[in-house]
């Protein structure tokens, strides 16, 4: 495990690093306090920090306030050094945010106790997060299909029209349904149709570029209903969306889906469209009737085929 | 002659679990860095920079302590206190009696490390 260890004199912190990494730890070294809160609120850094109470530039009380101001990244388990014969106020290092305390110098069977105590706290802390994360996931996710559910993805529909809306960028939105999905449950039996709705949503997943996992930029695809599906697609504008949503529906043709011993020609038809400018008279409800419109042309029209809803410009 | 006192050489021993580069290590760091610190506590002195006397001592007191030098870590202490207080009327003469002491500590320490004799 990777820990931080502060100090601003040399041969303390050359002495509790030999230590450290003798007790196997991959140790990280700061020699002031700004230093070391650029390494703990690096992505990825340390989460076990030695902090020297007196330090150049941020010392460890003001070090831990500003570690604790931040709730956006991994709990970090904080240990301050504080001298044996100092008048510091260790109620003040602790009130500050650290986690506990060590007087200098530092007993190595102490230190490594202490340590085994962050240990339990910071997986504990990842536990109870991980748990967290999966509860925050269910909630939000089809379980059949991992995608966005209705409701997650009607939300990020509109989180997404009002980002466009401010930053004037366009953004496309694509409805897509299974052809003939009511027979491939009918004939195969509901185990391969939920097989057959598990491999559209991977494939919609891989034609689209979801870069970040939240949803909160790029790309977002959702289980909009039954074998619907609705995908967003961010700063994709009306020269693009034509060929963006071919590619989708060529992602589903072009591979037969195995289901149980059979091969299964698949298709989709897809309804989309694109909002060059968008303001608070327009409805949510009004875009997706527009593309459900589209959608149903495209299904009446043959199948298998991508149909363009009217623009909702204004200008 | 060093000193049989200025370092507890069972405790700093135990400390470093007998690691002898380790320690001869740390002699070449306490060689070269308290060199600079002495000239930056003088700097300090002169120019009645009481908070840059309290985080040197600060720093001292700290590296003594490690190498299990108590009079040297005392001397540091002191001269935190001092910078602390505000008081730097002592600090001058302390710096002298910290320096030999350091000196000696290193001596000390050197002489269990044969290679850099």
């Amino acid at each position: 495990m990777r820990i931080l260890v502060a100090d601003d004199d040399a041969i303390s912190r050359r002495m509790m690093e030999k230590m450290l990494q003798t007790s196997g730890y991959e140790v990280v070294a700061a020699e002031d306090g700004l230093k070391a809160v650029s390494q703990l609120t690096t992505k990825g850094g340390p989460r076990l920090a030695l902090i020297d109470w007196m330090m150049p530039e941020l010392d460890g009380p003001a070090l831990c306030r500003q570690i604790r101001s931040r709730h956006d990244q991994p709990y970090v388990y904080i240990i301050l050094l504080t001298s044996r014969e100092s008048t510091e106020d260790v109620v003040v290092g602790l009130e500050a945010g650290a986690d506990d305390y060590l007087t200098k110098p530092c007993c190595s069977a102490e230190l490594k106790a202490r340590l085994l105590t962050g240990h339990r706290i910071l997986e504990r802390e990842d536990r109870l997060v991980a748990a967290r994360e999966e509860m925050r996931f269910k909630a939000t996710h089809d379980s059949l299909t991992s995608l966005w559910d209705r409701g997650a993805i009607m939300s990020l529909l509109k989180n997404e029209l009002h980002r466009a809306m401010r930053s004037e960028t366009p953004v496309s939105v694509m409805l897509c349904d299974i052809d003939h999905f009511k027979q491939i449950n009918d004939v195969y039996g509901h185990v391969a149709g939920d097989t057959v709705l598990q491999e559209v949503a991977s494939r919609f997943m891989q034609s689209v570029r979801t870069y970040d996992a939240v949803g909160l930029y790029g790309d977002a695809v959702g289980r909009y209903g039954g074998e619907e599906f609705l995908l967003i697609l961010s700063d994709c504008d009306a020269a693009q969306i034509r060929q963006r949503a071919e590619n989708v529906r060529e992602s589903i043709e072009k591979r037969p889906f195995q289901v149980n011993d059979s091969e299964l020609s698949i298709t989709v038809s897809i309804g989309f469209t694109t909002v060059t400018k968008w303001d608070k008279t327009q409805s949510i409800e009004g875009l997706l009737d527009r593309v459900d419109t589209a959608l149903y042309e495209a299904k009446s029209s043959g199948r298998n085929r991508v149909i363009p809803a009217e623009s909702l410009a204004l200008v | 002659m060093a000193s049989d006192n200025s370092v507890d050489m069972d405790d700093l021993l135990e400390r470093i679990d007998g690691d002898r580069t380790l320690l001869a290590e740390l002699v070449e760091m306490l060689r070269k860095d308290y060199r600079m610190q002495f000239q930056a506590a003088r700097v300090a002195l002169s120019k009645n920079d009481s908070a840059g006397i309290q985080r040197i001592g600060h720093a001292l007191k700290g590296a003594m302590s490690n190498l299990a030098a108590p009079l040297a870590s005392t001397m540091a202490r002191d001269l935190e206190s001092c910078g602390r207080t505000g008081d730097l009327s002592s600090v001058g003469e302390l710096l002298t009696q910290l320096e030999h002491e350091m000196g000696r500590v290193a001596a000390k320490l050197e002489s269990l490390c044969p290679e850099l004799v």
